[in-house]
């Protein structure tokens, strides 16, 4: 361990955090006074019916959002002071996203679609587009590499969408309703794909999720309703 | 800077139909733009190339159109009498606008002698008139009429066989028809047919004093004005400043068409693809990655746009200039471009291309990311 830039104890850490959106008139509350803690290598599950605050959760963990109070700590970097800039680096360095409806770029081929987080960072396109090929060998789709979005089905495009957010080796991939959208027997092999990966990687992945029946693979469980934790296992 | 431009390709190849129509608008306001800078070079050089000379032409004041005028036996007369040793050719000159054949264009007439000394006319084809009922044309009505040698024109009732085609090296003659000044006289009879007297001075003769001297004859009373003959040239350049006016103004629109046609095209790309925009700053592409993106798509469909609209421009222009010269006043209008116009158009057209998309794209690549992705 570097002595200069010890790793910090947790992975995450979350006291007190609200979120409060202005929707017209009406101010709503998506977080009430959130604590959470989170360890490399966790497989947390966030789960709670809709509208609970599991999406913003996700995005103020993953830096793309910032609490409206409270303190928010990730790998060491207090999210809710950081600047634009700051938050822009974070998420290249340290996040990976997977998304309900895969959200790939439609113009690009898969090997490219999981270059990007690469290329986000600088490298080169030949080494990112390397990378990328061995990446989508580990999820199984070396040979879709170079079909686009729209000639893959949806399982395989939340394959590509988790290569694409494990290539650079963040600290923290965050899935929001990675199976939402998929048919159950595709989605029990997305999850056990993830699940496999957090072994394999030791990446920590948050996963917020309605699916109860796919909570068999978490090592934690939280859940939210309301915008409070109402549970947690 | 390779991998935005990658990028920016990838893009606009994923969509070929809509990149092609994209690129057919622009191209089309490139096309009027370059047309009418290229109008507007013909406008600047319009009428400069009549020449310095030893000459000065006699004509009715206060006429609109020369062509209305008359010089009368006393003005002429006047001219007459000018002292020898200074003058070397006095030379009436009939100016009408007639139908020959199915086309109408000018029809001058002077004494065939004058021809060559005074109006410098130079054979091209033919033979000089001899005989009556002989006529030339010039190279321009020939080539915009389909006139050889030994064609027949008719003209107020008569036939007239072409012996000659000419150059007008003084282009107030390049589109016309000339006649014998004894050939119209017995044609039209002597109904006012002499609506300019051009004085060919002598070498050495101080044309400005002459000019004064003539002003001052009291035959002229006022009544006719004595200009150089390169002030008749430059009436005609004159008549064109304000239409150059115009075509700076319509050039002006149609630039300020690209700035809003690029502004629209990245609106719509941005408005369609904002998900995709948000996908990417979540994933770490800083939004000056993405500005840059969207600028340089503009700046390379502009650049696509601009090679199109200069090609067909180009085209247009050639084959416009070789088959159908454009005239004004019975004067030819050049249209071109020049290496330096076409320089100025690209620089103008990317760089507000680029400003179009500015306008578009500062606000949405900095919108918040949650905000979009919640959309």
């Amino acid at each position: 361990m570097d002595p200069h830039h010890p790793t910090p104890p947790f992975l995450i850490e979350a006291n007190n955090l609200c979120k409060l959106y202005q929707r017209g008139r009406e101010q709503v509350t998506a977080l009430h006074n959130v604590n959470l803690t989170a360890q490399t290598g966790d497989f947390l599950f966030v789960v709670g019916p809709s509208g609970g605050g599991k999406s913003t959760l996700l995005h103020l963990l993953g830096g793309v959002d910032r609490p409206t109070t409270g303190v928010l700590i990730v790998r060491g970097m207090a999210l809710h002071t950081a600047s634009e800039t700051e938050l822009t680096h974070f998420r290249r360095e340290h996040i990976g996203f997977v998304f309900q409806f895969y959200n790939l770029l439609p113009s690009l081929s898969a090997v490219d679609n999981v270059a990007l987080p690469l290329l986000a960072r600088g490298g080169s396109h030949q080494a990112a587009r390397r990378q990328a090929e061995e990446t989508l060998a580990q999820v199984g789709l070396a040979r879709r590499r170079d079909h686009r979005p729209g000639e893959l089905s949806g399982g395989e495009q939340q394959r590509v969408a988790i290569a694409r957010a494990i290539i650079g080796r963040p600290a923290l991939v965050l899935a929001d309703e990675p199976t939402g959208d998929l048919d159950s027997a595709t989605a029990v092999a997305i999850m056990q794909l993830m699940a496999d990966l957090n072994q394999q990687l030791g990446l920590a992945f948050i996963i917020a999720t309605h699916n109860l029946q796919l909570s068999d693979y978490a090592s934690r469980i939280i859940k939210l309703r309301d915008g409070r934790i109402v549970q947690e296992k | 800077m390779f991998t935005l431009i990658r990028y920016a390709s990838q893009d606009l190849l994923y969509q070929p139909g809509r990149t092609l129509l994209t690129v057919t608008g622009l191209a089309v306001i490139v096309f009027a733009y370059l047309i009418l800078v290229g109008l507007s070079g013909a406008m600047a050089d319009y009428g400069r190339h009549a020449d310095v000379s030893q000459k000065l032409i006699i004509i009715q004041a206060n006429v609109a159109d020369l062509r209305h005028g008359f010089v009368d036996d006393d003005a002429l007369q006047a001219a007459l009498d000018l002292p020898e040793e200074i003058v070397q050719h006095i030379s009436p000159l009939g100016v009408r606008t007639m139908r020959v054949n199915e086309y109408v264009l000018s029809l001058f007439s002077a004494d065939v002698a004058d021809w060559e000394v005074v109006y410098e006319l130079n054979l091209v084809a033919g033979h000089w008139p001899t005989a009556a009922r002989e006529a030339a044309v010039s190279e321009g009505a020939a080539r915009a009429a389909g006139w050889q040698l030994g064609d027949t024109l008719r003209i107020f009732g008569a036939d007239f066989k072409v012996t000659a085609v000419i150059r007008a090296a003084n282009v107030i003659a390049y589109s016309s028809v000339w006649l014998d000044r004894s050939e119209t006289e017995q044609l039209l009879g002597s109904r006012r047919d002499r609506q300019i007297v051009f004085i060919q001075l002598a070498p050495g003769s101080d044309a400005e004093a002459v000019r004064r001297l003539l002003e001052a004859d009291e035959r002229l009373d006022g009544r006719y004005h004595v200009y150089f003959q390169d002030n008749l040239g430059q009436r005609y350049a004159d008549t064109l400043r304000d239409i150059r006016r115009v075509t700076r103004v319509v050039n002006g629109i149609i630039l300020l068409t690209i700035v809003f046609s690029a502004y629209n095209g990245t609106s719509l790309t941005l408005a369609e693809r904002g998900r995709e925009t948000a996908i990417l700053r979540a994933l770490g592409f800083a939004p000056a990655f993405l500005y840059y993106f969207l600028l340089l798509r503009a700046i390379m469909l502009s650049a696509i746009a601009y090679g199109l609209g200069l090609g067909v421009a180009a085209i247009f222009l050639t084959i416009y200039q070789a088959n159908a010269p454009l005239l004004l006043l019975g004067l030819p209008l050049s249209l071109q471009l020049t290496v330096n116009d076409i320089l100025w158009g690209a620089a103008l057209i990317l760089a507000l291309a680029a400003a179009g998309a500015w306008f578009s794209s500062r606000r949405l690549v900095w919108r918040n990311v949650a905000d979009i992705l919640r959309e």
